[in-house]
């Protein structure tokens, strides 16, 4: 696969995971119904997806880093320092079946979202950022922007958003009409 | 009862397995059939070369700190004998009578991108003094990154100055002490260094730099 396809890929990967956490998130609204089962049986298995999206999410940043060569800036490092330790983290929680994990993994989550969303938006605006490019790689370069919008920080955005609605939505009960919290 | 809540589960479980994995699938096969290596457009670049050699004389200047006093002010700038992406000689030479100011700039960085279109507006606002010598200094050229190559991409910003085109290995911004780009030097007439600075510098506040700079 060309480093091109990948981007593509991986720009895919995130909007599938962006979409599915939103249609997740906004299912877990809805009554019990056909749309309600399906938020339900993801619920079953959400730990696992969420550890799915923190696995890919690495392997695709160290894809591109290692074998693409895109230097990571200062703040790439800080989004792989809140996603990397999750792609651990969950695994053992999906084994245990613990969904405490969300609380432990909330730091990671917050500061992830607060990182990558400032990366984002100063690679639209650069002025907003430091005001000069650095002799390294800058964190207002932008290796690849994907479908008009996907960059590498949307991409984990998109991650860190989506295990957030894996790990902290919950459905409604069918039958009591609260909110399942195994 | 419970077992058939189980089954439920895991029949329910494994339908979304599946369903990831299809849409998996499905971004990869898309991926790989409709991505693929952009052709190559080096016809430009073929002919121009974007490094040049770049004789240095002169103790280099040390690095730009962040913050604090720049250590390089009031110490003798060095000298720079290169050439423009045409290989027609452009050289630095202060100390000769007349003040530089000199501007690293990178292809790909943003902020230089910005920064171009101001420095055009202040030259047609006639505002540079007669005497100052603005020289270009293209440099960090990685053909990988966007608007390369720089030869072509100082010709679409409509660059009005001279472009030394520095060596692969960053010899004359590395001599000028470079901590960022766009990157400034100002040189005064007595060859010293007067200001240095990094990232982007709004019209009206190069203006009144420049003036402090050639006054001191």
């Amino acid at each position: 696969m060309s480093v091109d396809s990948a981007e593509l890929f991986a720009s895919m990967l995130a909007m599938v995971a962006l979409v599915g956490g939103v249609a997740h998130a906004g299912g877990s609204l809805l009554p019990a119904n056909a749309v309600g089962w399906v938020t339900k049986s993801v619920h079953d298995v959400s730990l696992w997806l969420a550890w799915l999206v923190a696995t890919v999410a690495t392997a695709g940043s160290l894809y591109f880093s290692e074998i693409a060569d895109y230097v990571p800036c200062r703040l790439c490092w800080f989004q792989r320092i809140c996603m990397f330790p999750l792609a651990g983290i969950l695994l053992v929680a999906a084994i245990r079946r613990d969904r405490n994990v969300r609380w432990y993994a909330l730091p990671f989550l917050i500061a992830g979202i607060a990182v990558s969303s400032y990366h984002y938006i100063i690679e639209w605006r650069p002025s907003w950022g430091e005001g000069a490019c650095s002799v390294g790689p800058a964190c207002t370069d932008v290796w690849f922007r994907r479908l008009g919008f996907v960059t590498l920080s949307f991409m984990a955005l998109c991650g860190f958003l989506s295990i957030v609605a894996l790990l902290f939505v919950h459905p409604k009960s069918e039958n009591l009409g609260t909110t399942i919290d195994d | 009862m419970s077992k058939q809540l189980t089954t439920k589960t895991k029949t329910s479980g494994r339908l979304v397995v599946i369903g990831v994995v299809l849409a998996i699938a499905v971004a990869l096969i898309v991926a790989v059939l409709v991505g693929g290596d952009p052709p190559v457009d080096d016809t430009s670049s073929s002919v121009v070369a974007q490094n040049q050699p770049v004789q240095v004389a002169g103790a280099a200047l040390e690095r730009l700190p962040d913050e604090g006093v720049d250590p390089a002010v009031g110490m003798a700038a060095p000298a720079l004998a290169g050439a423009s992406f045409d290989g027609s000689p452009v050289s630095i030479t202060p100390g000769d009578g007349q003040p530089y100011m000199l501007v690293f700039l990178a292809h790909w960085c943003p902020h230089c991108n910005a920064e171009v279109p101001r420095l055009i507006e202040w030259r047609e606002s006639g505002l540079v003094p007669a005497d100052l010598n603005v020289i270009g200094v293209s440099t960090g050229v990685a053909s990988d990154r966007p608007n390369y190559p720089p030869s072509q991409w100082v010709v679409d910003k409509g660059w009005p100055w001279s472009v030394l085109a520095d060596s692969a290995n960053m010899d004359a911004a590395a001599a000028y002490g470079l901590s960022g780009y766009p990157f400034f030097t100002i040189v005064g007439a007595d060859g010293n260094v007067k200001v240095r600075m990094a990232g982007e510098v709004g019209a009206e506040a190069l203006n009144e730099i420049v003036a402090n700079a050639l006054a001191s």
